[in-house]
């Protein structure tokens, strides 16, 4: 059963369970982050959930993921373990990583999420060369590689998409321009305001809102789709704001960088907010399976955070483990 | 005369009998050409791209035609982007393949550093053990004609800082071919620093594959007063000066490491049992070198048994200079080699 959305129900509401799952859990993360317990350090991904829910929805699990340094929403968009996450959060051998990436390297071959860097741009290449591997192999499936604003200043990001042009890869490049790096505005960094337009010449860009998970689902995935016919690559920006601070748990504006005003701009674009006004007029959505969902949701994050509190710590004896393959 | 080209008076051989049953002689860079071409014959997971291998030229010999067997999507061309590049073959390797990337000079690779330093080295680590990275990168390490401060650098003893990396650095047609074939069968990254002046010299070459193990050094020449441990091209310094020294007796015993990362540490022990001296001669620079980290390494080890300080030789700590009175001072040969043993003597 289709809406004017072209979406059926199910998977309307799918969008925000995904959506509200990842703001409360970067929303516990915040509250309990002061009790350091989690000695990693976390860069939330609040106010941009519309980007990981609208692209993910549009993957199987043996599509791939490259992820960067904020990537607890990625992770669990693409179907992470939430209790595998939480434990790599407080650095137990449980953990996806077992205890040797923390936050910004969770990795998880489960579901596609093989490689995360928090070097800015650092996946990006990475996840090219993983397209050249699923295109060599014939493996038919397609990498989405997830970056910054800030990472599109790197060169490799160029060379990246010049070499993905080239051979014709199956990788759907994501830009999320949250407009910040770390506390410097794109203003203070770019003369063109408009991320895509860099990227112009080389392969098709798009630039869409990235707090409207409709309007994200509906681009990637006909950009997802493009790669998996073997149509090759493309680039998208979402625009969006993150309502924290780049790393650890309070706001741009308490951290002094940004302004009341722009904050509160942005903080009436919430993504979920937005959501859950449609999804009320299309009566798709009340307060009952509101409080249902975050019933839900609140139950597994208690669950998640015993598992990881009650988790042993990694055996020191493990200290070079890993270091070869 | 083309830069590109190395001089006759260049041409070394280093004896390998005892090691290659063969009469079967080829060039270095046939050997090379002959590695790879195995790895692709045998491995279907394996490709090799760099910018210049499919040339004419083909990386002084080593890619010459492979494309043409192999077809141009196991065999390519990149753009000149180190860094980018560098990545994808991280991704690629990471993804179930097993890249070989070649550059003519190790200076290039200054530009993939993140991509080597920060990701090929880390990312099995950081994963707790779900993403092994078997790639391989080639480099020719330049000398002479001028080439100056950068186009000759021998950058191995910057590399050799990082956790997760494997070095080799062969010396003879034998072992180059055995070594690239286990750096491309093994699961990590390994980096391959060549020396341009070994290209011509040919040595016993087997026709079949075989593989020469990562870590083992081997003795070229057995002697009784003083251990040399020569890294690359001074290996061959070694050998020319060993035979200048015999006749006025003094024995050189000669170990050609091969891989530098991680080192043979007891072949080096071993033979100081028998000398108790050690001469280390790297074709890199002293300061937080190789040469620095062997002296330190076995000095730990091996203090009580040594009947003097060991000595190193290396580049003088300068940029290779492009004047060829100024490239003779950096640059250390078989003559330096024998004053610094005749010193340590």
């Amino acid at each position: 059963m289709k809406n004017s959305y072209n979406l059926s129900a199910e998977a309307l509401l799918e969008l925000y369970k995904t959506m509200k799952r990842i703001r409360m859990t970067e929303e516990k993360i915040a509250a309990h982050y002061r009790e350091d317990n989690m000695h990693t350090p976390v860069h939330l991904y609040i106010g941009q959930e519309a980007i990981a829910a609208g692209v993910c929805a549009n993957l199987s699990k043996d599509d791939k993921l490259f992820s960067n340094h904020r990537n607890h929403g990625h992770y669990l968009a693409k179907g992470g373990n939430l209790k595998a996450m939480i434990a790599e959060l407080h650095n137990k051998e449980t953990g996806c990583s077992k205890g040797y990436g923390g936050s910004m390297h969770l990795v998880d071959n489960n579901v596609g999420f093989p490689i995360t860097s928090s070097i800015v741009a650092g996946g990006v290449p990475i996840g090219t060369g993983d397209a050249l591997a699923a295109s060599t192999l014939g493996e038919g499936r397609v990498t989405v590689v997830f970056m910054g604003d800030a990472a599109t200043e790197e060169g490799v990001v160029y060379e990246s998409l010049c070499f993905a042009v080239l051979k014709n890869l199956p990788v759907v490049y994501i830009c999320e321009n949250n407009l910040y790096s770390v506390g410097t505005h794109l203003l203070k960094r770019e003369k063109e305001q408009r991320v895509s337009k860099k990227f112009e010449g080389i392969l098709p860009v798009y630039t869409v809102d990235g707090n409207d998970v409709l309007a994200v689902y509906e681009s990637s995935r006909k950009a997802i789709e493009h790669a998996r016919y073997g149509r090759g690559p493309s680039f998208i920006e979402y625009v969006t704001y993150r309502l924290r601070d780049h790393h650890d748990t309070k706001t741009g504006v308490e951290a002094g960088y940004q302004s009341q005003e722009e904050w509160d701009s942005w903080k009436e674009k919430c993504p979920i907010a937005a959501f859950e006004r449609i999804l009320s007029k299309e009566n798709l959505i009340d307060t009952d399976i509101i409080s249902g969902i975050e019933e839900t949701n609140k139950n597994e994050l208690n669950d998640a955070f015993r598992f990881a509190e009650e988790s042993r710590l990694p055996d020191v004896g493990n200290l070079y483990n890993g270091l070869f393959g | 005369m083309p830069w590109t080209k190395i001089t006759q008076s260049d041409y070394f051989e280093i004896d390998d009998n005892t090691e290659a049953p063969t009469s079967r002689r080829l060039k270095y860079t046939e050997a090379v050409r002959e590695a790879l071409d195995s790895a692709l014959e045998i491995d279907k997971r394996v490709f090799v791209m760099g910018q210049g291998i499919n040339d004419p030229g083909g990386m002084f010999g080593a890619t010459t035609g492979l494309y043409k067997k192999y077809g141009e999507e196991r065999v390519f061309e990149t753009p000149l982007a180190e860094a980018g590049l560098t990545g994808i073959a991280v991704g690629a390797a990471a993804a179930g393949l097993r890249p070989f990337y070649c550059h003519n000079r190790p200076d290039f690779l200054m530009l993939a550093m993140d991509q080597i330093v920060n990701h090929a080295t880390k990312l099995n680590y950081m994963s707790g053990g779900q993403c092994n990275v078997p790639l391989v990168v080639w480099a020719t390490t330049g000398m002479g004609w001028g080439s100056a401060a950068q186009h000759s650098q021998a950058l191995h003893g910057l590399f050799m800082h990082v956790p997760g990396l494997k070095i080799i650095m062969p010396t003879t047609p034998y072992d180059v071919k055995g070594l690239i074939l286990s750096a491309i069968e093994d699961n990590n990254p390994v980096m391959i620093f060549e020396h341009r002046k070994l290209f011509n010299q040919t040595g016993h070459v087997p026709e079949q594959a075989y593989k020469i193990p990562i870590g083992k050094g081997v003795v070229r020449k057995t002697g009784t007063d003083i251990t040399v441990v020569a890294i690359s091209e001074m290996v061959a310094e070694a050998l020319k000066a060993s035979k200048k020294l015999e006749e006025e007796g003094i024995s050189l015993e000669i170990i050609d490491l091969r891989t530098i990362k991680p080192f043979d540490e007891d072949i080096i022990i071993n033979s100081i049992k028998k000398t108790g001296r050690l001469l280390i001669a790297d074709t890199g620079w002293a300061t937080g070198g190789v040469s620095a980290e062997i002296a330190a390494r076995i000095g730990e080890k091996t203090f009580g048994l040594l009947k003097a300080p060991i000595v190193r030789l290396a580049s003088e700590d300068v940029p290779t200079p492009a004047s060829y009175v100024l490239e003779r001072a950096f640059y250390k040969n078989a003559e330096d080699l024998e004053k610094a043993a005749k010193a340590l003597w």
